[in-house]
């Protein structure tokens, strides 16, 4: 279609508003078997199966009121040593390092240039100075801290040149009020290799309102320590894995959110022809516990064949709200094309199976039902197969009786005048728009919430807001805002909907399969206030559970980049924690999204401005790639 | 004629034909461009005044290419009456309403299918296409005379997104008996109308021509003992 292209930059006022309330309509989705099937990309998936591995340490220290902490810092590798102290007395903060070797101990500050002294920026956080020890001996170093200037907690953060790492993964998959949650942990040789005994673990859970519990953790014979906390707040929590051995230490930080307990489904389903078309209105039962906001929840349909076998219909989906039933009973709706049952040449009996209700602040799973009866209360037999997956079975007509009301504070988003624009994007906690204005063209508006921590379902009904005053929307994402953009098209109805053009969603630098970088950024909240704190969304297994929900048809629409430094590291602290190659904040693995378009990896760029490399959002080559193909 | 409006009027004549049925049908389909933001085009079909009969149904076939349907309302008027077609569909679910392309579609009262139930993201183009039921019901009509101009007004509520009115076909059922049998243009259809086509059966020419064919031939024959006895 031919689009007037408005050449001149939109106009763009920036309002600052206090939480206002927004209509949004959900989109319910479907897809074919095979995508919720073991194996395919919404296949139920456990935070057991997504263990983070980690060949670092974050070493809490607690300083004396002169400033002054007197410790071990074990090391298990020799060779290198890369260290950096992280506390509020940057400049005058002096860190001493014996390994007993008797040439003397190491003297390092902000000066000390034989140790590679360098600053070193930690997202949010601040600047500090990071150094590389070179050939030391492996062992129990004997460590002091003497900063004048401060007092209480300080981090070390540091990794060895031992391959040997910590694997650990929270193991229950309900992270509700008043039930223990679970934890594992090994530590191994390697990422592969066989598991190191002899290793004590602990667990340190940081809580909402600031308390911090040590909890041992309890080895069974294979050498896999186990533990459990049962959370009475609800909010993001923090967990910590310790393990020390020897002169093994090696951290890895979890967060998690932790939700009420507020509806749980249960009882069967029923399902009847909305009057809109073939949708097919399927009402999960629920019981009401306070639930006030939107959940999103999945299922698999499955009916019966004419030899009485189970078969596959579709997986279902989408975000929805409690509604409650003219019976007095509560439900959570889900609208899908009843077309998918004559594709299937299913009959009754129906069951939903894994059905997962989840919280999308956190993506918590609230509930979940492993089978449930469904009963349709319409002729569905004479239904026909389709032949083949018709686009408007991907996504259920639009009910407006599904909208619900979300309220948004959006201070500092600059709204834009303009018909068909490209939505530029930032990611998590940036300081503002980081795109050159100057690589694109055409009606562009950009997105600007400053150093915000947002679940990316807040973030996405913020673009949301912001792309309605637009008839159409592509979107140009850095980071955290890929997945908001993909978050929105997949869930709601918006202006992206109705964008034309190549490519609808282009992002860089996304950490759709998480980073692990989020837990210890989380970490540091307790030295530094919250900072732009928790965020399990971007945590590994927060990142699985939201992909576990996201089919392939919402993901073809993005294309995704990566970038890798040059060298061993964009970011000194950083790479202590991720697995190379990576940009200083996303791995590059872990920046895949299966079923969505990859573009490629470029060598020798990072994350953001202050790396070893420069900044990946500023290739103007990319950008004009970007500009010229973006859907609008 | 004001600047932001376009017209284009089409007299009776050229594209009305008659059949047994007794339906008037006139289309234009000269191109004209809808002037984008809160302007309008206009097409008139005008059916001249010896025109009889009273209107017993209407449908209006409308072709349209535009790049976002709900910045359009499209009504019929006539007679003082007037009825709207499409009213910027999606309004009310979309901030800028149905953002689909194109029309190729016959707004008749007899559809099932509305507009809104059409509209649909990733939709087909023309995404308003088949029967449709229009926004008001064109029964408005029924009883007026057939005579007169009939106003087709497409109307560009929203910058940005352009369109034209390829065509327009207005289709009219009359209570009127159909006269095309009268070849004499005497008001009646009688001896000398059958005279006139035998006078002239088998040969390439108008006269005694009834249904326009070019020929006369039997067709002509029976249009003409099918009416015969009949007021024009």
């Amino acid at each position: 279609m031919h689009r007037l292209l408005v050449l001149a930059l939109a106009l763009m006022c920036a309002i600052a508003t206090d939480a206002a309330p927004v209509v949004v309509t959900p989109k319910h989705r479907a897809a074919p078997p095979e995508e919720m099937l073991l194996g395919g990309p919404l296949a139920p998936v456990s935070p057991a199966d997504i263990p983070l591995w980690s060949r670092g340490a974050m070493l809490r220290v607690e300083l004396d009121a002169d400033g002054r902490w007197d410790g071990v810092l074990p090391d298990d590798g020799g060779g290198d040593l890369r260290i950096v102290p992280v506390s509020q007395a940057r400049d005058d903060l002096v860190l001493t390092l014996d390994d007993g070797s008797g040439r003397g101990p190491i003297r390092l500050t902000p000066a000390t240039e034989s140790a590679g002294a360098q600053t070193v920026e930690i997202q949010a956080i601040g600047f500090f100075t990071g150094y590389d020890v070179r050939a030391h001996q492996p062992g129990r170093w004997r460590a002091s801290i003497n900063a004048p200037a401060q007092t209480g907690v300080a981090y070390l953060a540091f990794a060895t040149e031992s391959p040997a790492g910590l694997l650990s993964a929270r193991v229950t998959d309900r992270t509700v009020v008043g039930r223990p949650i679970e934890f594992r942990a090994s530590a191994h040789e390697t990422r592969n290799g066989p598991v190191l005994r002899d290793v004590l673990m602990e667990m340190i859970v940081s809580t909402p309102d600031g308390r911090r519990v040590t909890i041992p953790m309890t080895a069974n014979d294979g050498g896999v320590s186990s533990g459990f906390f049962t959370p009475d707040k609800t909010g993001e929590h923090s967990v910590q894995i310790v393990a020390r051995g020897g002169s093994l230490l090696r951290t890895a930080q979890h967060t998690l959110g932790v939700v009420a307990e507020d509806v749980i489904v249960g009882g069967g389903a029923l399902a009847r022809m909305s009057g809109q078309g073939p949708t097919l209105r399927i009402d999960i039962g629920a019981l009401d516990r306070g639930r006030v906001e939107h959940c999103r929840v999945t299922a698999q349909l499955w009916g019966t064949d004419g030899r009485g076998n189970a078969v596959p219909i579709c997986w279902i989906g989408g975000m929805t709200m409690l509604q409650a039933g003219a019976d007095g009973e509560d439900s959570l709706p889900l609208d899908v094309d009843a077309r998918w049952i004559g594709r299937a040449g299913a009959s009754g009996p129906f069951e939903l199976r894994h059905v997962e209700v989840r919280c999308p602040r956190s993506l918590a799973l609230l509930s979940g039902s492993d089978a449930m009866p469904l009963q349709i209360d319409a002729d569905v037999a004479g239904i026909a197969n389709p032949g083949r997956i018709l686009e408007e079975m991907r996504v259920a007509r639009r009910s407006e009786d599904l909208g619900f009301v979300v309220d948004l504070d959006i201070p500092g988003i600059n709204r834009a005048a303009g018909g068909h624009n490209l939505l530029l994007v930032h990611g998590y906690c940036a300081d503002g728009n980081p795109w050159p204005l100057g690589n694109f063209s055409g009606a562009i508006e950009v997105f600007s919430d400053p150093e915000a921590n947002r679940s990316h379902d807040q973030f996405a009904l913020l673009l949301n807001a912001l792309a309605d005053t637009t008839k159409s929307s592509g979107v140009v994402a850095h980071s955290q805002g890929g997945c908001a953009a993909l978050h929105l098209y997949t869930y709601y109805f918006s202006a992206m909907d109705w964008a034309e053009g190549p490519r609808l969603i282009q992002s860089l630098g996304t950490p759709y399969q998480g980073t692990p970088l989020a837990g210890n950024l989380a970490a540091l909240g307790d030295i530094f206030g919250s900072g732009c704190g928790e965020n399990a969304d971007l945590s590994v297994d927060g990142a699985a559970a939201w992909l576990s929900g996201i089919p392939n048809d919402a993901r073809s629409r993005v294309y995704f980049w990566t970038t890798s430094a040059s060298g061993a590291w964009c970011n000194f602290f950083s790479g202590l924690f991720l697995t190379n190659p990576e940009d200083g904040v996303v791995e590059v693995a872990r920046g895949q999204l299966p079923g969505a378009n990859n573009m490629g990896n470029t060598v020798g760029q990072c994350h953001t401005l202050g790396m070893s490399n420069p900044p990946q959002y500023q290739d103007a080559s990319r950008n004009s790639e970007m500009n010229a193909n973006a859907a609008r | 004629m004001p600047l932001a409006d376009r017209m284009i009027a089409c007299t009776v004549g050229a594209l009305v034909t008659a059949s047994a049925s007794a339906d008037l049908v006139q289309c234009s389909s000269a191109s004209l461009p809808i002037p984008d933001g809160s302007s309008s085009a206009s097409v008139v079909l005008t059916v001249p005044p010896d025109a009889v009969g009273t209107v017993q149904g209407v449908t209006v076939s409308v072709d349209v290419a535009h790049e976002w349907l709900g910045d359009l309302t499209i009504s019929v008027s006539h007679g003082g009456q007037s009825a709207i077609l499409i009213d910027r569909v999606g309004i009310g679910t979309w901030s800028f309403g149905c953002g689909g392309d194109d029309i190729d579609a016959t707004f008749t009262d007899a559809a099932t299918a509305s507009a809104d139930a059409l509209c649909s993201p990733g939709g087909p183009s023309p995404m308003f296409f088949g029967e449709i039921l229009p926004t008001e019901s064109l029964g408005v009509f029924t009883g007026s005379s057939v005579a007169g101009d009939w106003t087709i007004t497409v109307t560009d509520h929203n910058l940005i997104d352009a369109g034209v009115v390829n065509s327009v076909c207005i289709s009219i059922t009359t209570d009127a008996v159909p006269c095309n049998g009268d070849v004499t243009g005497d008001g009646a259809v009688d001896l000398a109308d059958l005279n006139l086509v035998l006078a002239s059966f088998g040969q390439t020419t108008t006269q005694g021509d009834a249904d326009g064919s070019g020929e006369v031939d039997l067709a002509d024959l029976n249009l003409v003992l099918g009416q015969f006895g009949a007021d024009c």
